[in-house]
């Protein structure tokens, strides 16, 4: 299709003219950039319409904007287009020319002048057709600020404090509550709860009963009923520790948790200027486990059982006077020879755990036997024609009661062998004969019984002494427990050494204390807030409610706890 | 000599501000409490206190900023304790959170209060860019009276190009159309010039939609065209008409910048002004909540 489009310019009376041919299938007509009659009238539509040659070889408009086009002053959709037509669309006059002579020749299917009435704009216009202000985007502040205002309000505080208290007779309701996706007082929770109080999950109702009253007691004792003291209240007055709420120390819901209080400071209140609170107490001032602190840590005490007596020794590491009473003589220096020490089954290397073997909490060692650790090498036998025969162990009446019969019937029994005669029709013994008998055996039991008391056996390991009741060995008594008063367990401390803690090389006696000493503890553990070393803090060994002493807080039944 | 809000009295609110801040921070530091640092302990209490009053008071601009006849002190002198009190409170509400977050009331208080800040910052940024357009945008007469001088233009413009060729008066009439401004907030704020025109360029001299970017390619055009032209009167019709559409440029040039700035004042109002009150909501619900399960 070839249009040759004139634009028709009124310049006074007369109408200049610009001609243009134009060669497409359509002539499009609209407010879109790319239209070939173009309009800036806002009542135009982008793409308004378009002209087309019909099969007839004639023009033709469809308007492809439901506002349709005036032909000839009548609106339609689509026309046929004759010579003198006029088409209107806003201010956009379009006349259908007639054709001149050489059109053919020239291929010209049709000849058009536009009109333009220009369109004044205003900057009214402008301002809708460019949306400089973003109050035009649906920026109204004074809208947001009530829908932010009130929508925290709603979710966060109305709908879970109108459910806390309304629904406080009906706890599965709120438990429904909490597990949809509504807003709940789930969203309350400050932070975590420690991993023991986790099976609480969100019934904040547990611990939180009364609102606008801290935790109570009641509701820590409904579990932890039997929550000992920390020290005699008899003995000693502690009012402070007496009012104080359980949750004053034990608070949940922190990151990290501090649900048991590891701060020495909770002790050190105290226990720095200890001596004015108590001045009768034995217990010394203390501020710090770190080395070189004023009113450190006091160096370890060891708690000693003694023979023959109840009471147990108390005693420094660092008193120069310091010895295992245990009456017991024991070289660890040679038992732990790296080289090996003799045994029936020739040289056997001997570890600390040949002998010392934690119980199954790791806490204590299993106690030391005779029978168990030592007898396979220090064997009681005493008679070198008989040697799997032993003496028991323990009591030394038994012992020399035993040789005296196993010698006497010795005895007896070779005389009745040297009689003359054979099997039944043997002879007996004389008197005389059997007298002389009975003494060498008592004679030889008795040398017996000194090499064994006195010698080769008991004296090797007992202070034995020959008095005129017979042979008397020294009680022994080990201790197992030398630390009572601290939760001190080998179980974390299995990966080091035993030697690291505990100086056996060089023990020579049995009366050496081989308890570590504060400072070994010092180079591993620190204070709460260390640096550098292991964050122990006192309740590392101490624990504060101390289970010998009575329970801390009885709790009297108030009128919510009651059924 | 215009004395800035943020030079007021010789920053007398940046000093108090500063004071504020590191007396918290001094504190914190020298505080150890038995159990981790927390809102709940005596400091944590004291800079809960101090942080919600704040709050409460920074508030309080919106009132006073409407009370003319208000004898407390200036705006200006408001607003300059408003930009530095505000600043202080990050250090004193961080420190009352003693550094624990989770997902609940208590740190959505927290992020809204630090979206709120930091909207305020990026406002106290824009106002020290841009201080005459910011004092001016408030008004809203600038934009007015530049779109009346565009309108005039436009209007120009088209009579010009009337006594220019069809295709002249199609490329006019097309890059006035596809002049593009404003839109959606991004379009606003990015600086990008999505104006079109459609120049008669393709095969047969179709018409093709380009990028008009600062309408350079419809100048181009039609300078080309002008340098085609051999007629003087022709010449000085183009003449007119590209003088026209250059002056209408540097217009449109001065409105996209002017409105970016403005629609940056109030993408940060919108987001200073009413999540401040959502934030005004969660303290308040915070406060109420940490005492009913004490």
């Amino acid at each position: 299709m070839r249009i040759l489009l004139s634009k028709l310019h009124p310049q006074g009376n007369a109408v200049a003219r610009q001609s243009q041919t134009i060669d497409n299938n359509q002539l499009s007509i609209g407010r879109a950039t790319d239209q070939q009659i173009h309009s800036l009238d806002p009542a135009v539509a982008l793409k308004h319409a378009i002209i087309t040659t019909a099969n007839s070889g004639k023009l033709q408009i469809r308007s492809l904007s439901s506002a349709g086009v005036l032909v000839n002053d009548q609106p339609v959709q689509r026309a046929g287009l004759e010579v003198g037509d006029k088409i209107e669309i806003a201010n956009l006059l379009i006349t259908i020319e007639p054709a001149e002579a050489d059109d053919s020749a020239n291929g010209i299917d049709g000849r058009l002048a536009v009109l333009t009435t220009a369109v004044e704009v205003s900057s009214a216009d402008l301002d809708d057709r460019y949306a400089l202000n973003l109050s035009r985007a649906g920026l109204k502040n004074r809208r947001w600020a009530w829908v932010w205002g009130l929508g925290v309000l709603t979710l966060f505080l109305l709908i879970p404090l109108l459910a806390s208290l309304l629904l406080q007779d009906k706890p599965e309701l709120v438990e429904q509550l909490r597990a949809s996706p509504l807003p709940s007082d789930s969203a309350w929770l400050s932070g975590p709860l420690h991993s023991s109080h986790k099976f609480i999950g969100d019934a904040c109702e547990t611990c939180h009963v009364k609102p606008f009253v801290m935790v109570r007691d009641q509701e820590c004792m409904a579990c932890h009923s039997d929550m000992s003291h920390h020290a005699d209240p008899a003995e000693f007055a502690m009012p402070e520790l007496d009012s104080v709420r359980c949750a004053v120390c034990h608070q949940d819901h922190h990151e990290p948790t501090a649900l048991i209080n590891g701060s020495e400071k909770l002790c050190t209140n105290c226990h720095n200027g200890f001596d004015q609170h108590f001045p009768e107490s034995e217990l010394k001032n203390i501020t710090s486990f770190s080395v070189g602190a004023k009113n450190g840590h006091p160096e370890l005490r060891v708690t000693m059982l003694q023979p023959g007596s109840d009471k147990p020794l108390w005693k420094s590491l660092s008193d120069p006077e310091l010895k295992d009473p245990s009456g017991l003589k024991f070289p660890h220096d040679k038992h732990l020879n790296p080289e090996g020490v003799k045994s029936p089954d020739g040289e056997q290397i001997l570890e600390c755990n040949s002998c010392h073997v934690t119980d199954r909490a790791g806490h204590s060692m299993r106690p030391i036997s005779f029978e168990q650790h030592c007898q396979s090498c220090h064997s009681l036998d005493f008679d070198s024609e008989q040697p799997d025969r032993q003496v028991p162990h323990g009591d030394p009446e038994l012992v020399t009661s035993t040789l005296r019969e196993f010698y006497a019937a010795r005895y007896l029994t070779e005389l009745e062998a040297s009689m003359p005669g054979n099997g039944t029709d043997r002879q007996r013994p004389g008197r005389t004969e059997r007298m002389a008998a009975e003494l060498a055996a008592n004679q030889e039991a008795k040398s017996i019984t000194a090499e064994l008391f006195g010698k080769r056996s008991c004296a090797v390991c007992h202070t034995v002494e020959n008095t005129e009741s017979g042979w008397k060995v020294d009680p022994v008594v080990l201790t197992e427990v030398w630390m009572p008063r601290a939760n001190f367990t080998h179980k974390p401390h299995n990966t080091t050494a035993c030697t690291d803690c505990h100086a056996t090389d060089n023990s020579e006696s049995a009366s050496d204390v081989l308890m570590p000493k504060l400072e070994t503890c010092q180079t591993c553990h620190g204070d709460s807030d260390s640096s550098e070393l292991l964050q122990t803090g006192c309740v590392g060994c101490h624990g504060f409610h101390n289970a010998a002493m009575p329970i801390m807080r009885t709790v009297k039944p108030t009128v919510e706890t009651m059924p | 000599m215009h004395e800035s809000f943020l030079n007021h009295k010789n920053r007398r609110w940046l000093r108090v501000g500063t004071v504020l801040a590191l007396a918290s921070i001094a504190a914190y530091a020298i505080h150890s409490p038995r159990v981790p640092p927390n809102g709940a302990t005596w400091l944590g209490y004291t800079l809960g206190t101090i942080g919600a009053l704040l709050i409460f008071w920074l508030m309080l601009l919106g009132v006073r900023k409407r009370r003319y006849s208000s004898t407390s002190g200036t705006v200006k002198g408001w607003l300059s304790a408003h930009v530095y009190l505000g600043l202080a409170l990050i250090i004193v509400a961080t420190l009352h959170t003693g550094f624990q977050f989770g997902w609940n009331l208590h740190t959505l208080a927290y992020t809204l209060m630090c979206i709120v800040i930091a909207s305020g910052i990026f406002g106290v940024l824009l106002y020290w860019r841009y201080p005459s357009v910011m004092s001016e945008a408030r008004g809203n007469q600038t934009s007015a009276e530049l779109l009346k001088t565009l309108a005039e233009f436009d209007n120009q413009l088209q009579r010009a190009a009337e006594k220019l060729p069809t295709e002249a008066t199609a490329v006019i009439s097309s890059s006035i159309a596809g002049t593009r401004l404003g839109g959606k907030p991004w379009q606003l704020i990015s600086s990008k010039d999505r104006s079109e025109v459609a120049l008669p360029i393709g095969k047969n001299g179709k018409l093709k939609t380009i990028n008009n970017s600062e309408q350079q390619p419809a100048i181009t055009w039609l300078a080309d065209a002008m340098a085609a032209s051999n007629e003087p009167t022709r010449r000085g019709d183009y003449q007119a008409a590209l003088t026209l559409l250059s002056n209408r440029q540097a217009l449109i040039q001065k409105l996209r910048d002017y409105s970016r700035v403005q629609a940056m004042l109030q993408v940060w109002l919108a987001l200073h002004i009413p999540l401040s009150f959502g934030l005004l909501a969660a303290l308040v619900s915070h406060i109420i909540v940490v005492f009913f399960y004490w």
